[in-house]
């Protein structure tokens, strides 16, 4: 446990309004496909420059995450499309929480005249490679020998059990009960059941059939619990000034946070033990965007639980911690709800186990007024993602 | 079994973290990818080469549930790493009382490994020692009906033989509930 100070924000410049996000795309999105990673990051792309009207050609700056297997290289692009330029590259890309991020090293690539037209990348094909824990959430954290010696012996492993173990403790400390959880796992799926191309897309769920469905890991349904999916996405940015020449609508980057949890991926020892490193990222965010959170249309929280959202709601400040469920009582997550529209897209609960990349697609449609279950005049939106250790808060908004 | 009640005087013994690791094997093994520690033939039993954890595992099987401490500040440093207040990397491995409380739980019903399947449902946890009270120790419980756990609930250490069917075993410290007497 970390006595005082248990995580801090990265120092960030000021990058609000310097960057556009001006293409988006989702590749199919499925249980196993048999499709590599790279051929789905290939066809996210191929969507993502046809929706902003831009050419491979045109591309100057790739990024992509270099610690998660099979993401789609300079490489790999340079072959399928035939690319002989130069291009910038940067391994500060992917989903999680550099789905939020990239942005911000992408403002530094273009400030910098070291790109012009970046894209960001994230695909897995996880449900088709699935087994014995080779590819999945669990194996980065099966290979911490602190885990292996301490955790992993018992069966306190891998993620699921430690969110359950720690919504206990919140239940516990707060009175959160399984029907908040529930809440959100219904919002999700009412939103993917509107969604084109949802995992979950027609695959209704009341709150009766959450609460009679089995518990898997208490106090976790299995609608606690993300999909494990094959998919990906891709975003294009380029500079505010170049995205006002282009076909889309400019949702435009309003302000970058990023942040770390000192107790790394032992979740077990962070004090407090129910907060993300999003309460360090998203003051930052928001600051550099001049906005509080009256000002947010709509949020997309990196969802691996109902759980996960809940806390995030709360560490990003629309509540008190640990008054999450009564939040959730009087304020609706659904799209129409006039309350705070949130998961619009379905999440990682219900829409595909894509890691956050399709939430920015999802949110860039949102701001667009283009969704399909869309916010009714949305000009501000949020992105929270999380992973092991670390949180990255994006905040863009519709150009006026 | 050796209960709480039953655990011998407080020792201390030399740190294990900090000590350049002197078996050959040890040596030869760090730092492994995730799949080659997949494929350890004792996962997922804990590996007993790697020196910041030895002493709780022989703790264990000597019925001692040992957690090291800074002996500069006297605070429990957990998991094993250089005391982050103090820097020291010399942790002192004291054998404490065993008795703690329940910090949280879950009951799993899905074995999210295939080696816990014969284990299933399993019941884990974190306690908290009474000795290290910003220490979360994770634990299987025992001798306890999943419907009477709740937070805080006062548990004690038991030593019982970790199994993995095919993989080997191992005693490790457990946790049921406190005889209602020593509450």
């Amino acid at each position: 446990v970390t006595p005082a100070g248990w995580g801090a924000a990265s120092a960030y410049d000021d990058v609000a309004g310097e960057v556009a996000i001006v293409g988006v795309g989702e590749s199919d999105h499925s249980k196993a496909s048999g499709r590599s990673s790279v051929e789905i990051a290939l066809q996210a792309t191929e969507r993502a420059l046809d929706d902003a009207g831009l050419s491979p050609h045109d591309v100057d700056g790739i990024m992509y995450s270099a610690s998660v297997a099979g993401q789609l290289t300079e490489a790999d692009f340079r072959r399928h499309f035939g690319v002989r330029g130069n291009l910038w590259v940067s391994h500060e890309g992917g989903a999680m929480h550099w789905a939020a991020t990239a942005p911000y090293a992408a403002a530094q690539a273009i400030r910098q005249r070291q790109a012009s037209v970046i894209l960001n990348t994230f695909a897995v094909a996880w449900a088709t490679e699935r087994s014995q824990m080779v590819g999945g959430p669990g194996e980065s954290h099966a290979a911490d020998r602190a885990k292996q010696n301490f955790e992993v012996p018992f069966g306190w492993f891998p993620q699921p059990v430690y969110m359950a173990t720690i919504a206990r403790r919140h239940m516990h400390d707060y009175g959160t009960r399984v029907e908040h959880l529930g809440r959100i796992a219904v919002t999700c799926r009412q939103h993917a059941n509107l969604h084109p191309t949802a995992v979950m897309g027609d695959r209704p769920l009341t709150i009766d059939d959450y609460l009679a469905s089995p518990v898997i890991v208490d106090p976790f349904r299995k609608e606690d619990c993300c999909l494990i999916s094959d998919g990906g996405g891709a975003y294009v940015m380029a500079s505010r000034a170049d995205a006002a020449g282009l076909r889309q609508p400019v949702v435009e980057v309003g302000g970058v946070g990023r942040a770390r949890s000192f107790t790394g991926l032992h979740y077990a020892q962070q004090d407090p033990i129910a907060s993300l490193p999003l309460v360090f990222a998203g003051p930052v965010a928001m600051t550099m965007a001049g906005i509080t959170n009256a000002d947010v249309d709509v949020v997309e929280c990196y969802d691996p639980f109902t759980f996960t959202t809940l806390i995030s709601l709360e560490d990003l400040g629309f509540c008190p911690k640990g008054e999450g469920g009564p939040f959730l009582e009087s304020t609706s997550l659904r799209y129409d709800g006039g309350g705070l529209p949130a998961q619009t897209h379905g999440g990682l609960l219900s829409h595909a186990y894509v890691h956050g990349i399709a939430h920015v697609v999802e949110l860039v449609r949102q701001l667009r007024h283009q969704a399909a279950a869309q916010v009714p005049e949305a000009e501000v939106g949020i992105y929270a993602g999380v992973t092991g250790a670390e949180a990255g808060v994006l905040v863009l908004r519709r150009a006026r | 079994v050796t209960g709480a009640a039953g655990s011998p005087a407080p020792s201390t013994r030399p740190a294990a973290s900090g000590r350049p690791e002197s078996s050959p094997r040890a040596a030869a093994s760090a730092p492994k990818s995730t799949r080659e520690e997949l494929r350890r033939s004792t996962f997922p039993l804990p590996d007993l080469t790697w020196q910041p954890a030895r002493e709780f595992w022989e703790g264990a099987a000597a019925h001692e549930l040992r957690l090291p401490f800074c002996p500069a500040c006297g605070e429990p440093v957990w998991y094993p790493r250089p005391c982050p207040a103090c820097g020291i990397d010399r942790l002192v491995w004291r054998a404490l009382s065993g008795r703690a409380r329940l910090f949280s739980w879950t009951v799993v019903r899905r074995a999210f490994l295939p080696q816990y399947a014969e284990h299933l449902p399993l019941i884990v946890g974190l306690v908290v020692p009474a000795e290290a009270p910003t220490s979360r120790v994770a634990t299987s419980l025992v001798d306890c009906d999943p419907e009477e756990l709740r937070c805080d609930l006062p548990m004690e250490v038991t030593f019982r033989p970790l199994v993995y069917t095919g993989v080997g075993t191992c005693v490790a410290a457990m946790f049921r509930p406190a005889a209602v007497a020593d509450r």
